[in-house]
């Protein structure tokens, strides 16, 4: 009868393609160790192990792997549990696997790390124990991995009349571990990110531990990672899948020690080499196989293919990946070198919020492209700030110019000619004269000069600023709005537009993006774990949060629009109102956001609210600035309009000269249809918060001063309106 | 050509609790519950013959049995979520043969049914020959063909795909790879199927990822809704323990 080359046991006559169905039902397991040839064996009940341990009570079986059986038992010398780990006693047909059990047992056992779990005794026992067979396959009473032959290429038709009984059972006492297994922990759920960078760390000092002692676990998986009721990390079966699969009759057959999904992918290459030449795989076997774990601890997934790196997959952040990328890497040599070297790029990773990148062996190529030092934006953001420099320069010099020309050239400011003025029965001199006229020249000639100046200059100076950030990879969302301005600043356009055209292919890859990413999340701190398991706390604030935030953006919004309802109803006297209430929702606005400033522990208001202290400081600054633009706005009319003024001087008392006011600026605002004006600014400054709240702190910082920059230009546009001449009768 | 995850999906089994939610009504339905009775066939005659019906018999209870199966209106009312395939399909057919005999009974006086040969398989008595001869159970006998059957439909299946994408050969030297090692080294196989060696051994890592997804596949359509890995595992070492 034919029997399977693999796990020794007598071929059904009708095996599914010939092969061995129990095999190839293993084979299906998520466990299943490559040498599983061990699993054909059925571990002895506890009281079949009874007798031949005198010195333990034999609990219970625990479970059992490619790697042997493990028992719970009690070691009654001690009065303390144990775990009782036997191995296949097939191992024990090799007449060389005693003193190599001996070697590696002694090593073991110098394996004192409060991360490994601890060697009690080893041994190997000899006597007479039954053997229960798992499957019976025709002959009764016979295990079926009865037939191991020492040399696996022989057929096993006529197998040697060895049965295990005989054979000696070579055993480890063991601490005893009363906790789930890291599969155990990952079948139950997703592991919180925070705890899983928790579980690593140990396992990393544990395996340098090992290393050092020259022992490579070679068999890390979630299976043999045991977390201890005080949530310490333990390390079960170092060395163990070195110890079997180095057994001379197993190697050929089983060259390879691990479990599908953990093993590195030199492993795999050097599959078939000779023993003598396989120097290939070493403790970076074991860095590979982390690296797999905490993939799966981070995802909950398998790594795609053990073949093909890199993980593609965007985990929590990307320089979690970078982690990844390097633990996972296909080539031993780029791989992290040494186990601490993960737990340093994690405990990093945790502390610092933007860390320098997690490269530690000296002698280890970066390797991601997006890190290395050639920058791709670089070429591109020269291009565009020259550009914008060359624009900023000509607009300075056309401001220059025109106020020269203005100077030189118009009477008014030239020479304040008296001849020039339209009645000559004031005196240059005469303050009236001064106070009437400089400034509405100057509002014919500066006002267009200025709001040139203003539109030339702005978007100049952003598109200047956004190519610096553009060579640091900083505030994407910046970059991108500078390469759109790009193409409007004339005329300098002729020049950017290549280059903005550039940069935004460049800002459009994803690797490019990252890049940004990693700068940009390295502005926001790290919430330290324990204190990310805290913030739940904070979750219940939900709505609390949402008001506050509501607050700003209704503030201005309904301040206008109530104050502007309020001016449409009742006409000029109400003219104030509008005015007076966007100043003081401003204000509330402003206190609302210094209140935040001060309150210690942040809550995340909502997701990318501006938590950084320069954050809301800057939202309060822009906050202040609209409060102060309108107070101004109310005010500065009074002193830049003539007529207001001589009025004022003519009658002498306030009441009178602020009613004229009032009649003056509502006539003006209805006339020139500023009303709407307030509305609009309303509604984009309403727009501009909530971009500020949700857009973090880069847009932020840009919109509070876009908010600025609005209010200049509404503020310009309000006093060339209220400049303009009217045929009013008063 | 590449096997792509498009024509993965074609070959793999549908859920049994899918079908039956879809009550087996819709044609597409009916048609995956076709499939997934013919892969069962033999264990279920396997088990009557071992209950003691003749080869003709047992051919024909089976046949009439997954005939009444897939003429069955209320099949979503079996309620499948809390069962495995494999224990439904056992426990409809006993209740099937217990309703067949009262019912044999009563066409002794002047009825007659017509049966209509329905996946049996022309070796089937020949192959239930092949039986061990010991004292397994017909339940047992059940399970262990039922495994057996799996694993044929599992490799069947993986095959097609191989052989879809033109890779009969490769799939046929790499195949023992399932239960062990090549014969031959992976340097002395590569040239005879036209590739490196490197390239050899990551097809021969695929095929046992492929057929591990294949197989859990197929467990998975056998169990109730969702199969989680650890349920999987449970069948496949029971499964083990059938053997």
């Amino acid at each position: 009868m034919p029997h399977c080359p693999h796990c020794r046991a007598a071929l059904p006559a009708d095996a599914p393609a010939g092969l061995c169905p129990a095999c190839l039902l293993r084979r299906g397991m998520e466990t299943d160790t490559l040498q599983s040839f061990t699993s054909a064996w059925t571990p002895p009940t506890p009281d079949q192990l009874a007798p031949l341990f005198p010195e333990l009570e034999i609990l219970s079986l625990l479970g059992r792997g490619g790697m042997g059986a493990v028992y719970k038992a009690r070691q009654k010398s001690l009065d303390r549990l144990v775990a009782l780990k036997i191995l296949p006693p097939q191992l024990a047909a090799d007449p060389a696997f005693a003193g190599r059990f001996t070697a590696e047992a002694q090593a073991l056992a110098k394996l004192n790390h409060p991360h490994i779990v601890a060697i009690h005794d080893f041994g190997t026992k000899s006597g007479q124990w039954s053997v229960v067979s798992g499957q019976t396959s025709g002959q009764s009473s016979v295990v079926s991995g009865q037939t191991f032959p020492a040399t696996p290429s022989a057929p096993a038709d006529a197998p040697p009349s060895l049965t295990t009984d005989h054979w000696p059972l070579p055993y480890f006492v063991m601490e005893f571990i009363d906790g789930p297994t890291l599969r155990q922990l990952l079948a139950a759920g997703p592991i919180p990110p925070h705890q899983a960078l928790a579980i690593v760390p140990p396992i990393c000092d544990a395996l340098q531990f090992a290393h050092d002692h020259g022992i490579v676990h070679r068999d890390i998986k979630p299976e043999n990672i045991l977390l201890t009721k005080t949530g310490t990390i333990k390390i079960a079966d170092f060395g163990l899948a070195q110890l079997i699969t180095q057994d001379s009759a197993l190697r050929t057959q089983h060259s390879l020690a691990g479990t599908p999904g953990y093993i590195a992918p030199e492993q795999l290459r050097s599959d078939h080499c000779p023993p003598t030449t396989d120097h290939s795989t070493d403790h970076r076997a074991d860095i590979y196989a982390l690296g797999v774990v905490l993939y799966q601890l981070l995802t909950g997934e398998m790594p795609p293919d053990p073949l093909l790196p890199p993980p593609q997959k965007i985990t929590i952040d990307v320089r979690l990946d970078d982690i990844l990328l390097r633990a996972l890497d296909a080539d031993p040599t780029r791989r992290y070198q040494h186990a601490t070297e993960i737990k340093t790029a994690i405990e990093t990773f945790l502390t610092t919020p933007r860390p320098p990148p997690p490269r530690g062996g000296p002698t280890v190529p970066p390797p991601s492209l997006e890190q290395s030092p050639p920058n791709p934006l670089h070429v591109p953001a020269l291009g565009l700030r020259f550009a914008a420099g060359i624009n900023l320069l000509l607009f300075f010099l056309y401001c220059c110019f025109t106020i020269f020309v203005a100077a030189t050239t118009h009477p008014m400011i030239a020479k304040l000619d008296p001849r020039s003025l339209p009645t000559s029965t004031h005196s240059t001199t005469q303050p009236a004269y001064i106070v009437e006229y400089v400034p509405r020249h100057l509002s014919v000639t500066l006002l267009p000069l200025l709001l040139v100046a203003i539109l030339g200059l702005l978007p100049n100076a952003f598109v200047f600023g956004a190519s610096l950030d553009l060579a640091r990879s900083r505030r994407y969302t910046r970059c991108i709005l500078g390469c759109l301005l790009a193409f409007l600043i004339f005329p300098a356009n002729i020049l950017a537009i290549p280059f903005a055209i550039w940069s935004l292919i460049l800002l459009s890859r994803p690797a490019i993006r990252d890049a940004f990413d990693r700068a940009t999340t390295g502005n926001i701190p790290t919430t330290p774990p324990a204190h990310a398991a805290s913030t739940p706390s904070t979750a219940p604030n939900f709505f609390q949060s949402l008001l506050s935030t509501l607050d700003f953006l209704s503030a201005g919004i309904v301040g206008c629009l109530v104050a502007n309802a309020i001016l449409w109803l009742t006409g000029r006297l109400a003219l104030w109102v509008p005015i007076v209430a966007c100043s003081l929702t401003d204000a509330l606005i402003f206190y609302r956001a210094r209140k935040i400033q001060r309150r210690r522990p942040l809550p995340t208001l909502l997701p990318g609210f501006p938590t950084t202290p320069a954050a809301r400081r800057s939202l309060a600054l822009g906050i202040a600035a609209h409060a102060t633009i309108i107070i101004l706005l109310a005010l500065i009319p009074l002193f830049l309009q003539p007529h207001l003024l001589s009025v004022y001087a003519v009658w002498g008392t306030p009441l009178p000269a602020a009613l004229y006011t009032l009649s003056r600026v509502s006539l003006l605002i209805r006339t020139t249809g500023i009303v709407l004006i307030p509305f609009t600014i309303a509604a984009v400054a309403g727009a501009l918060l909530l971009a500020q709240i949700l857009g973090g702190p880069t847009l932020c910082r840009i919109l509070s001063r876009a908010l600025i920059a609005i209010y200049l230009i509404f503020l310009a546009l309000s006093l060339y309106a209220l400049l303009q001449p009217l045929s009013i009768n008063y | 050509m590449p096997i792509t995850a498009h024509s993965h999906v074609r070959f793999l089994p549908t859920r049994w609790s899918l079908i039956l939610a879809a009550n087996a009504q819709t044609p597409g339905a009916r048609r995956a519950l076709d499939d997934l009775l013919r892969i069962y066939w033999f264990p279920l005659y396997a088990y009557l013959r071992r209950r003691g019906h003749a080869p003709d018999q047992a051919e024909d209870l089976t046949q009439g049995f997954l005939a009444d199966l897939l003429a069955r209106s209320d099949l979503a009312a079996l309620s499948p979520a809390k069962g495995k395939f494999r224990s439904f399909l056992l426990a409809a057919l006993t209740h099937f043969v217990s309703n067949q005999r009262d019912h044999a009974r009563a066409q002794k006086r002047g009825g007659t049914h017509a049966l209509f040969s329905l996946h049996a398989p022309p070796d089937a008595e020949s192959r239930y020959a092949l039986e061990p001869v010991d004292t397994l159970t017909p339940e047992r006998l059940f399970e262990r063909r039922w495994a057996l059957a799996l694993l044929d439909q599992v490799l069947a299946t993986l095959r097609a795909r191989y052989a879809a994408a033109g890779q009969s050969a490769l799939f046929d030297t790499l195949s023992p790879l399932l239960t062990g090692e090549l014969t031959q080294p992976y340097a002395q196989l590569a040239p005879t199927l036209g590739l490196t060696e490197p390239a050899l051994k990551v097809a021969a890592h695929r095929l046992r990822k492929r057929y591990r997804d294949t197989l859990r596949a197929h467990i998975a359509a056998t169990l109730p809704e969702p199969a989680s890995p650890a349920q999987i595992e449970e069948e496949i070492t029971h499964l083990l323990n059938c053997l």
